[in-house]
């Protein structure tokens, strides 16, 4: 507090304080030096506060980094599927500053193709500028900012880091940058299930996860259906199965028939169709198998969220497939049946064996429309 | 506190007293590192911020810095360093007494960073001096600087008396001057060879730690036997060698002073 | 910018090209066109005032005499490798404010020289260096022309469009 007094030409400023004729001022000095230094013991923690240490003892402290705090870009993948979100756009490789990101795409081993995954990606952390334009950029939301920054390191070309150093699980990030990761989790999942489509065999898996994978890919087909299949979705792979088996029947039925009138007609052709014909039956015999199979797995209670919901569904599928079951294996024992006075190389087929054959075929393919048409009504219903 | 596996095979070998001064020694060394600021550009600002009072480099013994680099035990590069400024640093670092140590701090330090692509930045000053540690970042955080220090740290306890340069016999050289390039027409050079053309690839390859790696003796290698830069530089170099050919044909076309 | 400011600029614009019109009027008339290749976009197209390169000292004094254009702050250069020009800018301010005024000139690529502003304006001096380092372009009269970010034995001119480099990869040739 201060008051200002005028007195001729002179202000006087009386600043209320304490007058020292006796040389206090030292003491008072003291005072102040021992206030400061006594509070330094103490942990400063607030803005607030001008005394005390507000050093933050790194190593064993660390400072609370921000959600958007960008150190050096990782790459994302679903630890459920092991599959990545990159697709090698190219986006952030064009926009990087410095061009340190590098990467290829993978190609289908098969076809040549280019698929939406990526089958290189380096990083050279050693001029990253922690600029976050590849995380703005991505529009799959694969490449993210790290808040990891203890990166200190002697061998340089350690510095240049490549998919499997770069991978973290979703997880990971869910756990650093929660909201953020909040905002697009639903858009890219939603991505990553369509290119998941795109992606055959162990394209686009993270190497972490690639050994997992692979077993399970190796156990896959020896496995039962699962119970949780969708009974419709069955019905449908089913209902084609059937109706291909009812469309080869039918060809060999026509070829037969055609070539009723041209004996000169090789035989190899006419035990062709008979093997069609059985081939025909075989396999609307497995469909049928395969829907009876399906039926009594969805009856279980596993299904509680079964789309196929009325048991009137249920019950004509059921119907369906156990007649083309049968109709299958009756024509299948007869071309059976007649396949007994046939020899593996034979030539001379009776006009019975044939009719025979015929029957079986047509009989079968009957059974596979009724099936399919059964099933497509159940779906309808 | 040195690694027990370090301490395990010094007793091995060395016997109790010795590896009991060993530890002695490092500690003490490790505990009092005097950097010589070489502050350079931006990264200078973060070094700055680890030595006032929020990250304290006092707390590991490191906040005086030397302004002369004959008192000094640590050269922290820190910032972009042109090919300009090239000769300078290896200069101060030749003045350095052993033992000295670098920590390359930033990506400009380390490879160039953004301007690794520009006319005069230096890719990465491990061409002409071998350095510790490398910080990567942008600048990097206070904290990332203290973890250098800390690498350097466990490095520094890692040595061994009877191994170091400066006490050893031997094989091992004795401290060495490293070639200070000077300025030539068409870029860096050393003993009038090029080794840093402005607008290419450098033409040496890297140092690395003298702990950690063999020390490169001052040769010009073969311009083949280049760091391998990812596939992408590899074309631009191919295009650039080819222009740079004709340029070095000798045209004259400018006019000087 | 605020269109405030670029009315403001315009205004200004207007103001010292009817100047100088009315005083100097052969500085007003460039010599030499550079025409832009055929399908190439006209890089030379501004609004500014361009001036002929060999009176740029002429012009300096009488903005700063007259127009009360007293506070110089760039030099700057632009290579228009296709125009097969360099482009000079010059940024001049008034103290009492306001927005810039810009100055260009044109020099041929072959023959780039012109009268420097340092004799008379020791502002210029840095900048005029700069140009020479990373351009080539000689400033007749500066009492001081070497390099100034590249060492001096070093033979070439860094920022010139056909400089060898390692550049960005989308950028086309």
């Amino acid at each position: 507090m201060s008051i200002q007094i005028q007195r001729g030409k002179a202000i006087t400023v009386d600043r209320r304080t304490r007058k020292t004729p006796m040389g206090q001022g030292l003491l008072r000095g003291l005072g102040v030096i021992w206030k400061h230094w006594s509070a330094s013991f103490q942990k400063n923690d607030s803005y607030k506060k001008i005394q005390g240490t507000f050093t933050i003892e790194y190593p064993e402290e660390r400072r609370q980094l921000p959600e958007a705090y960008r150190n050096m870009p990782i790459l994302l993948y679903d630890e459920q599927s092991g599959h990545e979100f990159c697709t090698s756009c190219f986006q952030c490789e064009r926009i990087c500053p410095p061009q340190v990101i590098h990467m290829t795409q993978a190609k289908d081993p098969a076809t040549g193709k280019p698929v939406p995954a990526v089958e290189s990606f380096e990083i050279e952390y050693d001029a990253c500028m922690s600029c976050g334009l590849c995380a703005e950029v991505c529009p799959f939301e694969a490449i993210k900012m790290d808040h990891t920054f203890e990166l200190s390191t002697h061998d340089h070309p350690s510095l240049t880091v490549d998919k499997t150093a770069l991978n973290r699980p979703t997880t990971y990030y869910a756990q650093i940058a929660p909201r953020m990761w909040e905002e697009v989790k639903e858009n890219a999942y939603k991505k990553l299930a369509a290119n998941m489509k795109r992606r055959s065999d162990l394209i686009g898996i993270a190497p972490q996860m690639q050994e997992q994978l692979r077993e399970q890919l190796a156990r896959a087909p020896q496995a039962e259906p699962a119970p949780e299949a969708v009974a419709s979705a069955s019905t449908t792979a089913d209902d084609k199965a059937a109706r291909l088996a009812a469309i080869r029947a039918a060809n060999a039925a026509k070829r037969a028939n055609s070539e009723n009138g041209q004996a000169a007609q090789g035989d190899a052709t006419q035990s062709a169709d008979d093997k069609a014909a059985r081939l025909a039956a075989i396999r609307a015999a497995n469909a049928a198998k395969r829907a009876a199979q399906q039926a009594q797995a969805s009856e279980a209670p596993e299904t509680a969220p079964s789309e196929s919901a009325s048991p009137a569904d249920d019950k004509a599928a059921r119907l369906a497939a156990i007649r083309a079951a049968n109709a299958a294996k009756r024509a299948a024992q007869q071309a059976q049946a007649s396949e007994a006075p046939e020899t593996a190389a034979s030539e001379s087929t009776s006009p019975a064996d044939e009719k025979a054959a015929r029957l079986a075929a047509i009989r079968a393919a009957n059974a596979a429309k009724r099936a399919a048409a059964a099933a497509e009504k159940g779906q309808e219903e | 506190m040195p690694s027990d596996d370090a301490v395990q095979s010094d007793l091995e070998q060395q016997g109790v007293f010795f590896s009991t001064l060993n530890r002695f020694y490092n500690w003490g060394r490790r505990s009092s590192v005097w950097p010589m600021a070489f502050g350079l550009a931006c990264c200078a600002i973060e070094m700055m911020a680890t030595g006032l009072s929020r990250y304290d480099l006092a707390r590991f013994g490191a906040e005086l810095f030397r302004a002369s680099p004959r008192q000094a035990d640590l050269m922290i590069v820190a910032g972009t360093v042109t090919k300009k400024m090239v000769p300078q640093v290896v200069r101060l670092y030749n003045q350095m007494p052993e033992p000295r140590y670098v920590i390359s701090m930033g990506a400009c330090a380390t490879s160039g960073g953004p301007f690794r692509d520009g006319y005069n930045v230096v890719r990465g000053i491990d061409l002409y001096i071998p350095v510790d540690v490398y910080v990567p970042g942008c600048p990097p955080r206070p904290e990332a600087l203290l973890h250098a220090l800390m690498t350097l740290q466990s490095q520094i306890d890692r040595q061994n008396l009877k191994q170091v340069r400066w006490y050893g016999k031997k094989a091992r050289p004795q401290s060495q001057d490293f070639p200070v390039p000077s300025y030539g027409p068409h870029g860096l050079e050393i003993d009038g060879k090029l080794v840093d053309p402005v607008g290419s690839l450098p033409l040496i390859s890297s140092y690395s730690s003298p702990m950690e790696g063999e020390q490169r003796r001052d040769q010009i290698e073969h311009p083949e036997l280049v760091r391998v830069f990812p596939d992408m530089e590899r074309e631009l170099r191919e295009e650039t060698s080819a222009s740079y050919a004709e340029a070095l044909e000798g045209e004259d076309q400018h006019v000087r002073r | 910018m605020s269109d405030d400011n670029s009315e403001l600029s315009a205004r200004q614009r207007d103001e010292a090209r009817a100047a100088l019109q009315r005083d100097l009027p052969f500085a007003l008339s460039p010599s030499g066109s550079f025409p832009s290749p055929e399908g190439g976009p006209d890089l030379l197209a501004t609004s500014d005032i361009v001036v002929e390169a060999q009176q740029i000292a002429a012009v300096a004094r009488y903005l700063r005499a007259s127009l009360n254009y007293i506070y110089l702050s760039n030099i700057t250069a632009v290579d228009l490798l296709a125009h097969g020009c360099f482009e000079l800018v010059y940024h001049f301010y008034r103290l009492s404010g306001g927005p810039a005024l810009t100055i260009k000139t044109r020099l041929p690529r072959e023959k780039p020289e012109l009268p420097s502003l340092t004799p008379f304006w020791p502002g210029a001096a840095f900048q005029e260096r700069e140009a020479y380092d990373l351009f080539g372009i000689v400033f007749k009269g500066h009492p001081d022309l070497r390099r100034i970010y590249m060492w001096d034995e070093f033979e070439g001119f860094p920022m010139r469009k056909d400089f060898v480099r390692q550049g960005d990869k989308y950028l086309s040739e």
